[in-house]
């Protein structure tokens, strides 16, 4: 697998269709960083693709597994990749030779969709521009780190931050959710809080004003308060902590070069989850823009049916996986129309009439400036949420699927517009993967790592979470333990660093108080 | 009392053409014929929304029919 010899630049023919697909886009509102496209070849591409897009990357067996998976998949004519576009400033995008010029086409239009996207979405605002360098940095350092420790050492390394690389907690970039304790503000070291006999909470008073100014039961109340806060302030952490990583970083014992392997892990995870939280939103987005400029502008005679043949096997729907292209292009079509005829606000909601509501249009004509906004704001779980509706549901046939024991096959097991959009939204909470936080990092005074899983309904995956475990122990050197709901009661699973086992408590898991709490 | 519905006398009935998309429309006149079109075409075709919105009145050919 070799990717030294990029930077093939397009033909002038392709440097002509990207000027004019370029100057539609920018006519149409789209506002991206410079793109530059590359030619590159099957190989090349699927090279490419394997690093994650990042062909500077650290060396590591799976870019490699990653390849061989899409080198044979591309060789046995099960998949193709037609383009990879980067998020980066200024953006980088991948062509392969051998599409034919209507898929440059098509393809250089998602690119500018994408790209506009990357830019404009607020869930991209963190992400590192400059992340090709980056990445580069990260290769130079772990390759230092395999030089000086080998081969074997930093890669099995990296294979234990690998397995904890999802827990991390998304919405930490945008705010603070803990107090950032400050390293040299030194309390005090006894456990005397109140010395001389002061009360804490109590005023000053006069003998016989006392019990006026300063009442038992509000005493009593302050004392328990403060009993309750002293007690939170000696747990460690003092909130449970859903960036695992970033509390491993702090607190586990890690030598020196493997606190930076793991840093490295990180930030590369930090820098792919937006990518994770808006996919069905970045497709569609990409994929409307896509289909408005080849149809207006893009396609000459000869190009239809290819555009036509190639567009509609993107598009497909598959009975058992959802399209997420699909999905998002039809939803973004949707709030297009329902904003151009004022298909929205309190009327329309509160309109009982079935044919006023499908025969509604106020002219309103805020179709195009709705979804730019909606871009802007949205992630695919709050866009499913806010947008997802019944009647959009049902014209796109949508159901929920599950496997049935008795008939031992795959069925449909409901069309209810509700369970439908629960499923999904469920699907798309914390990018599908199960919310671990650190609850206990000196669980019984022993030093050991207690975590907790927040349970919504589906259970850990127990070969995963056994696996993952393990990795935790080989990083925290300790005892590791995480508390979760195995068929429907409250379980520790732990893993001592010799075997797992599993302590089920008499504590049933209740759905309805879980509701109540959140 | 004689009344007079100067409306209902100019309603008449149009056809709009705009490139290979001819639709009939009642209107008051010919501009109001293309008003007719343009929101009629728009229900049509919602992903045209913004082109049929912006097309100048002198790509409208206006037919009265009746």
């Amino acid at each position: 697998m070799s990717v030294a010899n990029l930077n093939r630049s397009l033909t002038a023919e392709l440097v002509d269709a990207q000027e004019r697909i370029a100057a539609h886009a920018r006519a149409y509102g789209l506002d991206f960083y410079t793109t530059i496209f590359e030619l590159v070849d099957a190989q090349e591409l699927n090279a490419i693709a394997a690093y994650g897009g990042f062909p500077t990357r650290y060396p590591h067996w799976r870019f490699g597994m990653e390849y061989e998976q899409l080198s044979k998949g591309y060789i046995y004519g099960l998949q193709k990749i037609y383009e990879l576009v980067i998020n980066n400033d200024p953006c980088y995008a991948y062509l392969m030779t051998s599409n034919d010029f209507t898929d440059q086409k098509l393809v250089m239009a998602h690119v500018y969709g994408h790209c506009d996207f990357f830019k404009n979405n607020y869930w991209f605002s963190q992400t590192n521009r400059k992340m090709i360098d980056e990445m580069a940095n990260h290769g130079n350092r772990v390759r230092r780190y395999m030089d000086r420790f080998g081969i074997e050492v930093v890669e099995k390394f990296i294979d234990t931050c690998l397995s904890v690389e999802d827990l991390i907690d998304i919405h930490s970039p945008f705010i603070q959710r803990y107090e950032r304790s400050d390293k040299y503000a030194f309390g005090n070291t006894t456990d005397d809080t109140c010395q001389g006999g002061n009360v804490p909470g109590r005023f000053r008073a006069k003998q016989y004003m006392d019990p006026y100014v300063n009442p038992p039961d509000a005493l009593e109340r302050e004392a328990s308060r403060r009993q309750q806060q002293l007690a939170k302030e000696e747990r460690f952490p003092k909130e449970p902590i859903r960036d695992v990583l970033q509390f491993l970083l702090e607190y586990a014992p890690l030598r020196p070069w493997q606190v930076d392997v793991l840093s490295i892990v990180r930030d590369e995870a930090y820098y792919f989850a937006p990518q994770a939280q808006t996919k069905i939103m970045n497709e569609g987005w990409a994929s409307y823009w896509h289909s408005t400029i080849m149809t207006r502008h893009g396609l000459g005679p000869n190009d239809v049916v290819n555009y036509a043949d190639h567009n509609s096997g993107t598009l497909a729907s598959s009975p058992t996986r959802l399209n997420p292209y699909k999905v998002g292009v039809e939803l973004f079509r949707d709030i297009e129309d329902r904003w151009n005829r004022g298909c929205f606000g309190r009327d329309y909601d509160e309109c009982d009439d079935l044919i006023a509501k499908r025969e509604w249009n106020t002219n309103a004509g805020l179709g195009r400036e709705k979804i730019f906004e909606v871009r802007r704001i949205h992630n695919d779980l709050t866009f499913i949420d806010e947008f997802f509706t019944l009647d959009f549901c049902r014209w796109n046939k949508l159901f929920k699927f599950g496997y049935n024991d008795h008939t031992d096959y795959y069925e449909v097991e409901s069309r209810e517009f509700p369970k439908v959009k629960q499923q999904l939204l469920a699907s798309l909470t914390n990018r599908g993967r199960p919310l671990i936080s650190v609850r206990d990092g000196n669980y019984k005074n022993r030093g050991e790592l207690f975590l907790e899983h927040d349970y919504s309904g589906v259970e850990l995956e127990l070969g995963y979470a056994n696996g993952t475990l393990e990795h935790l122990y080989h990083l925290w050197q300790r005892p590791v333990h995480v508390e979760t709901v195995l068929e429907n009661r409250v379980s520790t699973l732990t893993f001592d660093g010799s075997e797992h086992s599993v302590s089920k408590s008499d504590q049933m898991w209740n759905a309805a108080e879980e509701l109540e709490e959140t | 009392m004689i009344s007079h519905n100067s409306e209902h006398d100019l309603e008449g009935s149009f056809q709009v053409r705009v490139g290979y998309t001819t639709v009939t429309v009642k209107g008051l006149s010919r501009r109001d014929a293309i008003e007719q079109a343009r929101e009629r075409l728009c229900l049509e075709m919602p992903r045209m929304w913004d082109v049929i919105q912006s097309l100048e009145h002198h790509r409208f050919e206006v037919f009265h029919i009746k």
